[in-house]
């Protein structure tokens, strides 16, 4: 059996597929019916057809469905027979991939959540519209700047300077601790990692109770060494771009983290443990420490109201400046999109307060509008600090490869707490890969 | 993914074209066979139509440079390749591909086989033991994987509150904490769910085995032994083969154990080379690299077969086939 | 027929049925764990030291499933998906698998070595092919693409096996048709078939499973949240910061079972189809 005849028979194939596609659209339908061809649900009597729109959310709970979906449903009701908006959505561990399958396809939604570090990777490519003609005046004063600018970025492709996504979900890291742990052990929250080591050795009683929870396996390996990173001064890229992760700063960061695992301050092996699991461990009692985003405060209120915690900056090395880890998923158009200007209309339309605010509350993000900051709800003990940090909050740079380097530092994490390589080896090795892609 | 055991022995019988076939020209003989090309013509299509482009597809990746929305944007010949044998990395998920498949496929093989004896005995309650032994198999490997990935919870697995209690242990095992013990713990687990299919294609084997032989060799008073390793054994040996090889091809591509266990970490030291090449694509964009990757797959896999195809059509050849089974 | 050397007596009898019987003791376990977990409150399933048996049973969780998510709605687009994919599987496979078990033509061997090139990759392999294709035949996100993603890459399958089973069908009963007055067609319908009977169930149930049981491809091809299978619907216990074990266990007991009945009924069949099918 030969290769070649089998991919010219493959084109052929092709063509019979067509043909296939054609008969079955007329027997089958196209599945829901909402996207298919040629049958416009909205609208009755009038001579056009309404625009149809695609738009892709990710699940940050299983709430979010429902939430986008009124959003969506409003908006439809409103413009009925002008523009019909069809939500569609992904876990979130797949958007990446789904992302970029459709955009390589041709056939990415019309306006789309994702991940803010991949701003530099998705307009590289022309794939992002610059949202800089469409944001103006009042509509973009209601945002905090600090949250906008991170999707500020100048594609090489293009050397031109552009907002390319707006922020629809963002959160501050915050140490939670266990307070009557703390108590017992006559501690306070720790401000430094002297501290902190202490803090973790002497609240923790295996196998019931570990010191603080290190998720070095799953998605979140490399947002977590930021926290050690940022607040000993290290950074991932220096102002050249070069990677300086491996520097006295980021060295000292991943030694310590080494040694707080070595010296029984976390879990036992934490390549073992992802997020997801560290998070319910912390929740059920069995970690005194967990520096994460608000979520936790609702997840804790549903599942374990009795915990006793409290929240606090992550701790700073002595002698180094505080930073907060910042994180925020965007909001942005496909730049091959049709139908652009109906696209931004609805965008405008669920930056509304009134969605903003649901959102934010059900799914304990922080606000990105300066109207939701201020409302009563974001000003509870538990929210406070984090709407508060979200001001000095540090963000990842942007980098075309950022997916790269993040598979970089968790392996070199990985390789520092598996004893494979030392942290400095592990981290030159990463500087040497960040710097060849 | 697939549950289904691939079909990798290509059914081969004495016939084919015959000599009979040669003495016409080929236009006459597809004339003749035109009702068989009608009846082949739905699977053909369907397969051309689906399956094809996507292999044409991985092919023109592997020998281009692709963007990272799966594009290909430039003709590199075989750079994707050497760039791959370049990588040590490579070679090592390699290594560990071939651990994981002879592992998981011999070890399997060595317990379905007093599994499938017992299924062949009578005795009684053993149409629940059959029916017991396919649920694992009914159930996807994604579901098998997640139920695992909660017995093998780093605080919560239920094996580790067992060995405590039989103070087996003083500290917890982290089962996917490090490279060796999540090997162990993957290794099993592939085999558990190896086991059914496995173990029914042998019972499959075993009962094709006609009956008359073990009486002659009772008569010869041969115990049970002996009636193993001159009557069973070699009868099998065929049905072995085909097992083996099923087991090989589908152990090599198996995705969710690796996947949803460790995800190939810490560190890549539990990657086998789909689970690897799904991260270069879809975690780090490199479509390029990992089409290359796929192809070696594809690549070693047809090896494979071809290689076991001859063996097993020289065995038949001598003869040493035991003819067709009798149906009942 | 069933078994040959059943009246075995002595040691070796008893060492090949302990062995089984660890084998189902470790197969079973971890489905046993399935339904305890699944039987949980949501408060016992983070308890340390976690236990065998739930303390309080959550029968409760296997009707709030359903609410969580829209499981009714998953069900019914699996049976829809891997219905229609069994069907076109069948449809196109029994009459290949016919032609390659009794009639000679130019390119059969071809035909032979093209079904076992399709299992050689890996549908992860080809995923994002597939998309690309379903992309520009406008398919994505419907039924259809599916139904025949599946039913092209389990056909292979069903041929190879059918085959067999058509082969040792002694041919003279065929001929005997064909004497009567029977076509070739008829005696395949009113002979070949009815005597396959057992083999065609076990493929249809294979098909059926390896449609049911699949999560990348339905995860690649669906976008819309009301168009998802059960696997991939019941993905949604599994989320970015916490998974609810109790609900995932419950609905994939829901989605096993089944499949598992399926199974189970067929099983006789099972047997005889792989002695058949190439396994000689």
């Amino acid at each position: 059996m030969t290769v070649g005849g089998s991919v010219r028979k493959g084109l052929r194939g092709v063509m019979a597929l067509v043909l296939l596609a054609v008969m079955a659209a007329v027997v089958f339908g196209c599945g829901s019916g909402s996207k298919s061809a040629g049958t416009p649900q909205v609208g009755t009597g009038d001579s056009g057809k309404a625009v149809e729109l695609r738009f892709l959310f990710p699940e940050y709970s299983d709430k979010t469905k429902g939430l986008m979906q009124q959003v969506v449903d409003d908006f439809n009701t409103e413009n009925k027979g002008k523009v019909h908006v069809t939500l569609e959505t992904a876990p979130w561990d797949k958007l990446h991939d789904k992302l970029a399958v459709t955009m390589g396809g041709n056939q990415a939604a019309d306006v789309f959540g994702f991940a803010t570090r991949w701003v530099s990777e998705f307009s590289e490519l022309g794939q992002l519209e610059p949202l800089d003609s469409y944001l103006t005046g009042a509509f973009k004063d209601q945002f905090i700047s600090r949250l906008l600018e991170a999707s500020v970025y100048t594609p090489k492709a293009t050397g031109k300077q552009a907002t390319f996504g707006l922020p629809v979900a963002a959160s501050a890291r915050m140490l939670f601790y266990r307070k009557d742990l703390f108590d017992k052990a006559g501690l306070k929250a720790p401000t430094n990692w002297d501290e902190l080591l202490d803090a973790a050795k002497k609240t923790s009683a295996p196998p019931n109770v570990y010191g603080l929870g290190v998720p070095a396996s799953g998605i979140e390996v490399d947002t977590f060494f930021m926290y050690f990173l940022w607040n000993n001064g290290g950074d991932i890229l220096g102002p050249n771009g070069k990677a300086v992760i491996n520097n006295t700063q980021g060295v000292e960061a991943l030694d310590f983290l080494v040694k707080l695992v070595n010296e029984k301050g976390s879990e036992l092996k934490p390549t073992g443990f992802t997020r997801e699991q560290i998070i319910e461990m912390f929740k059920a009692g069995q970690l005194s420490m967990y520096p994460t985003g608000p979520w936790l405060n609702t997840m804790i209120q549903r599942d374990n109201p009795k915990l006793a915690y409290a929240v606090a900056p992550f701790p700073v090395n002595k002698g180094k400046t505080a930073a907060t880890v910042g994180v925020t998923d965007s909001l942005g158009l496909w730049a091959k999109g049709t139908h652009k200007q109906e696209a931004w209309k609805f965008v405008q339309f669920m930056y509304q307060d009134k969605y903003r605010q649901k959102f934010d509350e059900v799914e304990a993000m922080l606000p990105e509008k300066k109207g939701v900051a201020t409302s009563a709800a974001f000003s509870t003990p538990d929210l406070k600090p984090f709407v508060d940090a979200l001001n000095n909050a540090k963000f990842v740079p942007h980098h075309p490869k950022f997916e790269n380097i993040q598979q970089i530092i968790t392996v070199a994490v990985q390789k520092a707490l598996t004893g494979e390589s030392t942290p400095k080896q592990a981290l030159d090795e990463a500087a040497q890969k960040i710097d060849a892609l | 993914m697939s549950q289904v055991p691939a079909p990798g022995y290509p059914a081969s019988t004495g016939r084919g074209v015959g000599a009979q076939l040669n003495r016409d020209g080929l236009w006459a003989q597809v004339v003749r066979g035109r009702l068989a090309y009608l009846f082949l013509a739905p699977t053909l299509i369907l397969i051309f139509a689906v399956v094809f482009y996507p292999i044409f597809n991985t092919f023109v990746m592997s020998l281009s440079e692709v963007n990272a929305v799966a594009q290909p944007v430039r003709f590199v010949g075989l750079g994707n390749y050497t760039a791959l044998f370049r990588t040590p990395l490579f070679w090592r998920v390699l290594s560990q591909t071939a651990m994981w498949t002879g592992l998981v496929v011999s070890i399997t093989t060595v317990i379905s086989m007093p599994v499938a004896l017992a299924l062949n005995l009578k005795f009684p309650g053993r149409r629940i033991a059959r029916a017991m032994l396919i649920i694992p198999w009914a159930a996807s490997l994604m579901i098998n994987a997640i139920i695992w990935r909660w017995i093998l919870d780093g605080q919560y697995s239920i094996i580790n509150a067992l060995l405590f209690k039989l103070h087996l242990i003083q500290e917890p095992i982290i089962w996917t904490g490090e490279a060796t013990v999540a090997w162990v713990a993957i290794i099993s687990v592939g085999i558990l769910v190896s086991i059914p299919f496995t173990s029914f294609s042998l019972l499959a084997g075993l009962q094709s085995i006609p009956a008359e032989l073990y009486e002659a060799a009772r008569v010869d008073g041969a115990g049970f032994g002996t009636a193993f390793v001159h009557i069973t054994f070699p009868l099998m040996r065929q049905a072995l083969m085909v097992t083996t090889l099923m087991n090989v091809i589908y152990v090599f591509n198996s995705f969710p154990i690796i996947w949803v266990l460790t995800e190939g970490g810490p560190a890549y030291r539990t990657d086998i080379l789909i689970t690897y090449l799904y991260k270069e694509a879809f975690r780090n964009g490199r479509f390029g690299p990992a089409s290359a990757m796929a192809v070696i797959t594809f690549l070693l896999l047809l090896a494979f077969s071809l290689s076991f195809a001859k063996l097993t059509a020289e065995r038949e050849r001598k003869g040493e086939s035991s003819g067709n089974e009798a149906r009942g | 027929m069933e078994t040959k050397h059943a009246d075995e007596r002595g040691p070796m009898r008893w060492i090949i049925l302990v062995s089984l019987g660890l084998v189902l003791v470790v197969s079973l376990f971890p489905f046993f764990y399935m339904a305890s977990t699944a039987l949980r409150p949501k408060a016992e399933i983070f308890h340390f030291p976690p236990t065998w048996l739930p303390q309080t049973w959550a029968w409760r969780n296997f009707v709030d499933v359903w609410t969580r998510v829209p499981l009714a709605r998953y069900l019914l687009n699996s049976v829809i998906i891997a219905g229609g994919s069994t069907l076109v599987n069948m449809l196109c496979g029994i009459p290949a698998a016919y032609v390659l078990a009794r009639m000679r033509f130019p390119g059969k061997q071809f035909v032979r070595h093209l079904l076992l090139v399709t299992q050689m990759f890996s549908p992860i392999v080809l995923i994002i092919g597939l998309f690309k294709l379903m992309v520009a035949a406008k398919l994505i996100d419907s039924y259809f693409s599916l139904i025949i993603t599946y039913a092209a890459l389990s056909v292979a399958f069903t041929v190879w096996f059918l085959a067999g089973y058509f082969e040792s069908i002694p041919e003279e009963i065929e001929e005997a048709a064909q004497i009567d007055g029977c076509s070739r067609l008829t005696a395949l319908t009113r002979v070949v078939l009815p005597m396959s009977a057992p083999a065609i169930i076990a493929a249809l149930v294979f098909a059926f499973i390896w449609a049911w049981n699949d999560f990348m491809i339905a995860l690649t091809f669906v976008s819309t949240p009301d168009m998802r299978p059960l696997s991939l619907g019941i993905y949604a216990f599994l989320g970015q910061y916490l998974i609810e074990w109790h609900y995932l266990m419950a609905a994939a007991l829901i989605t096993v079972v089944p499949v598992v009945i399926l199974f189970f009924s067929v099983e006789k069949y099972l047997v005889k189809g792989l002695t058949a099918g190439g396994i000689k």
